[in-house]
């Protein structure tokens, strides 16, 4: 096989993994919405979130499965398992690695809820937020296309859509915290 | 947003077929997508392409033709015959990849 379908497949995975976490984090960010119509009922949103967040996992295998055999970089099976464990590129490979730790620890505590409770589940999935930072991070860092215009605009679409999705969340919070300190104060009286 | 009325088991059904749908299109969305991204990618930037070679430093080669000098007893000039380097072998061209 030509070494070089190896490093593309290497960057079309990890594109398209990050465009997928990407997507997961903007509905998880956006559940505070509480979407649903009569033809989606709301339970369908967060099984959606999770199905989604599992193929990411699947496509960043893709993506790591195709980076170690290809023997140009020759990472080795232990780069990929320990972070900054790698000879090449050892701060952003690293970064990548700490992000898929950081996000394989969310699935599974998100698959394994019933046994770790809701409050230890919240509090492990609070990661994301630093997840999906570090592997944009590996891409900006690492990758080869990142001078590139199609993938300055895609990076730059990512990181606008989180932001945005941040505010409109910090927004509603901040809008309902009046009202919960109002029903808080006529229950007490 | 939307209704909040109780869902009957068909509309379950119904709505759990749809997220099948959407995970599978998406699944394969996303592997067209992958074949996609390669291709741009590969397109944008398909590695460098570098020679190498093992011939001599220039400077043992600076003179390829017969060199002259004369001879400080007798003032006759003295053709000192100098071997044209043979052809220098040239590696085959080596695409080199990097990075993600």
């Amino acid at each position: 096989m030509n070494n070089s379908i190896l490093w593309y497949a290497t960057r079309g995975a990890g594109v398209v993994s990050l465009l997928l976490l990407t997507v997961v984090v903007l509905m998880g960010i956006l559940a505070v919405l509480r979407f649903q119509t009569a033809g989606w009922p709301r339970f369908l949103s967060s099984a959606l979130h999770r199905n989604l967040a599992l193929l990411s996992i699947v496509f960043l295998v893709l993506h790591i499965v195709t980076a170690v055999v290809d023997p140009f970089t020759a990472l080795g099976w232990n780069a990929v398992l320990i972070p900054f464990m790698s000879s090449y590129r050892r701060l952003w490979l690293g970064l990548g690695l700490v992000s898929l730790d950081l996000m394989l620890a969310i699935v599974a505590t998100s698959l394994l809820r019933r046994f770790f409770g809701p409050q230890i589940w919240r509090l492990v999935h609070w990661l994301t937020y630093a997840a999906w930072p570090l592997a944009l991070l590996h891409g900006i860092g690492t990758g080869s296309d990142t001078r590139f215009g199609w993938m300055v605009a895609l990076n730059a679409a990512c990181i606008a859509a989180v932001m945005l999705a941040i505010a409109f969340r910090l927004q509603s919070r901040f809008r309902k915290a009046p009202s919960r300190m109002l029903l808080a104060e006529v229950i007490n009286q | 947003m939307g209704s909040t009325q109780p869902l009957t088991p068909p509309d379950r059904d119904r709505a759990l077929a749809r997220l099948g749908r959407v995970t599978t299109g998406t699944g394969i969305g996303a592997l067209l997508a992958v074949g996609g991204f390669s291709y741009v990618a590969a397109a944008s930037y398909s590695g460098k392409h570098v020679t190498t070679s093992t011939v001599a430093p220039v400077a043992s080669m600076a003179t390829p033709s017969a060199s002259a000098t004369t001879d400080t007893a007798t003032g006759a000039p003295i053709v000192v015959p100098t071997v044209a380097p043979a052809a220098a072998p040239t590696a085959p061209p080596v695409a080199v990849s990097g990075g993600s």
